[in-house]
């Protein structure tokens, strides 16, 4: 998008590369995050607790949330950022917290409804990361 | 993973929140942190655009709150304040959404609960027949609360 009123806030339309960086990841975040509730969807019809690839896939993916997460600050320190910065860093800190959560959650419960609650985290998280992207002005996909 | 389960057993004091309780949790926990900071936010930075709107936003996250907390601890007195949280939160979605579909122009912004929660997937709508169902079905037996005073 490049005349974009999208990312007129976000970055300069001659250096695309920072809102690159945070438009793949999150598009990869967004299939990670559909793919954990996927596979916790099946582990739950399986009425067991959440497999160890969904933990896998889990840390896998905070790991790259974590990346992004260092990626879109040390954007923001550079001086470009997000149309609201206040609200894309509550954003960005949900995100980074949400599947910690669900796994601790989880963890207490092995069987089907601990994979629930990983289902919940994955699409919960699929939506906060769309989101992100709006906020920053990547187009979305 | 097979449980022996003896029907006739008082169920363990936190069964509210084992099993479905737990997913049920999850979801109400998001809804907590969704509707807060979305009131915060509105609050705090365009409170004179819509306040009616934005206040029923901080109370809708004020009942998610509660109900979050409330399903999470065990007892009797919890079990009645989860029971109030949902409800009340069942007729916030109910009047709410019926009113902002009347007259567009009392919500010219959204709430959590605008047109019955459209914004989130209807879940709001669905979320409190489900914690009302739960609650149900693990309401406290008297007979199990400890004796007190012997």
């Amino acid at each position: 998008m490049p005349n974009g009123q999208d990312w007129a806030h976000a970055a300069d339309p001659t250096d695309p590369i920072a809102p690159q960086v945070i438009g793949w990841l999150g598009t990869a975040l967004i299939v990670a995050a559909l793919l954990i509730a996927g596979l916790a969807g099946i582990s739950a019809l399986r009425r067991r607790g959440p497999f160890v690839l969904v933990v896998a896939a889990a840390v896998l993916t905070e790991v790259m949330i974590l990346v992004q997460a260092v990626v879109a600050v040390a954007v923001s320190v550079n001086g470009q950022s997000a149309d609201e910065p206040g609200l894309f860093f509550a954003y960005l800190v949900a995100v980074v917290l949400i599947l910690p959560a669900a796994l601790l959650l989880a963890r207490a419960e092995r069987n089907q409804f601990g994979s629930l609650v990983i289902v919940v985290g994955g699409l919960v998280l699929a939506v906060l990361v769309v989101r992100l992207q709006q906020l920053w002005g990547v187009p979305v996909g | 993973m097979c449980q022996l389960v003896d029907p006739t057993a008082a169920p363990p004091a936190d069964a509210r929140r084992r099993g479905p309780g737990r997913v049920l949790i999850a979801v109400y926990a998001t809804f907590a942190l969704a509707a807060t900071a979305r009131a915060a936010y509105q609050l705090s930075t365009k409170f004179s655009e819509a306040p009616i709107a934005y206040l029923l936003s901080a109370f809708a996250g004020v009942v998610y709150v509660l109900a979050t907390l409330a399903l999470v601890r065990v007892g009797r007195t919890w079990w009645r304040l989860a029971v109030a949280a949902v409800s009340v939160e069942l007729l916030g979605v109910l009047v709410v959404g019926t009113l902002s579909i009347l007259d567009r122009g009392a919500f010219p912004d959204e709430t959590v609960w605008s047109v019955f929660g459209r914004g989130y997937g209807f879940i709001p709508l669905v979320l409190p027949l489900l914690g009302l169902m739960w609650l149900r079905k693990t309401r406290p037996v008297r007979h199990t609360d400890p004796p007190i005073g012997r």
